[in-house]
């Protein structure tokens, strides 16, 4: 039962986190700033920022293969 | 004895300390162009060639997508610790102080060309100094210094690993 709660707590937690990043995400609670980051273009942009990450991580695991 | 360690020495490998040094090089880089060129200097935020912070609201906006940027450099330094704990760890790894060198000059070149290439020239997110008359030539030259690092950085990779005979 316990193990139960454990394995359901976790990502019900990661949940409430996700859900509440957008509120936290302002400490001074300026709704205005909240509505022009979190608009449509916010996953495109999210996306956008992992791209070069992304090419270098690739690379990356390229190189950690070499003899 | 010596058998013992000339089998150890062939099953040394560079590919992981040049990983961890390219990763910690990204991240470094990536922190010089967040600190320097974003927050001290100011030529540039994230989305300034999109959303120029000319109102609060675009500023913030900008601060807020340079935030997720740092926290994707921090993220690319700490695996590239990580690797670099794990690989002494093991100790299966060639420990080269120019392969170390090469490579954070290796990283910080290749995250200053792709970030340059996707950022600036393709997605056109920002400009290296928006308020400039020429902001092309600025991104230009900050390809061809990146271009200059990221093969300097490579010569003293292979300068390294041909030193430690691989």
């Amino acid at each position: 039962m316990k193990h139960t709660v454990v394995k359901y707590a976790r990502p019900f937690l990661l949940l409430l986190l996700l859900n509440g990043f957008q509120a936290a995400a302002c400490t001074t609670c300026n709704r205005p700033l909240q509505a022009a980051i979190f608009d449509d273009s916010f996953f495109r942009l999210f996306f956008l920022m992992i791209l070069p990450f992304a090419f270098v991580w690739a690379i990356v695991s390229k190189l950690n293969k070499l003899e | 004895m010596a058998t013992i360690s000339i089998q150890e020495n062939k099953t040394l490998r560079t590919g992981p300390l040049i990983a961890a040094a390219t990763l910690i090089g990204v991240g470094m880089g990536g922190f010089i162009d967040g600190i320097v060129l974003h927050q001290i200097l100011q030529w540039h935020q994230m989305l300034t060639a999109k959303l120029p912070p000319d109102t609060v609201i675009n500023k913030e906006v900008n601060m807020f997508w340079d935030g997720i940027f740092h926290a994707f450099t921090w993220l690319t330094t700490a695996a590239g610790i990580l690797l670099l704990w794990r690989l002494v760890y093991n100790r299966k790894a060639v420990l080269s102080n120019r392969i170390f060198g090469g490579g954070l000059l290796f990283g910080w070149g290749l995250f200053n060309v792709v970030e340059g290439v996707i950022d600036h020239h393709l997605l056109v997110l920002h400009n290296v100094r928006e308020i400039s008359s020429n902001p092309a030539a600025w991104n230009y030259g900050f390809l061809v210094l990146s271009l200059l690092m990221l093969g300097a950085g490579w010569y003293l990779i292979q300068q390294g690993r041909r030193r430690s005979n691989i």
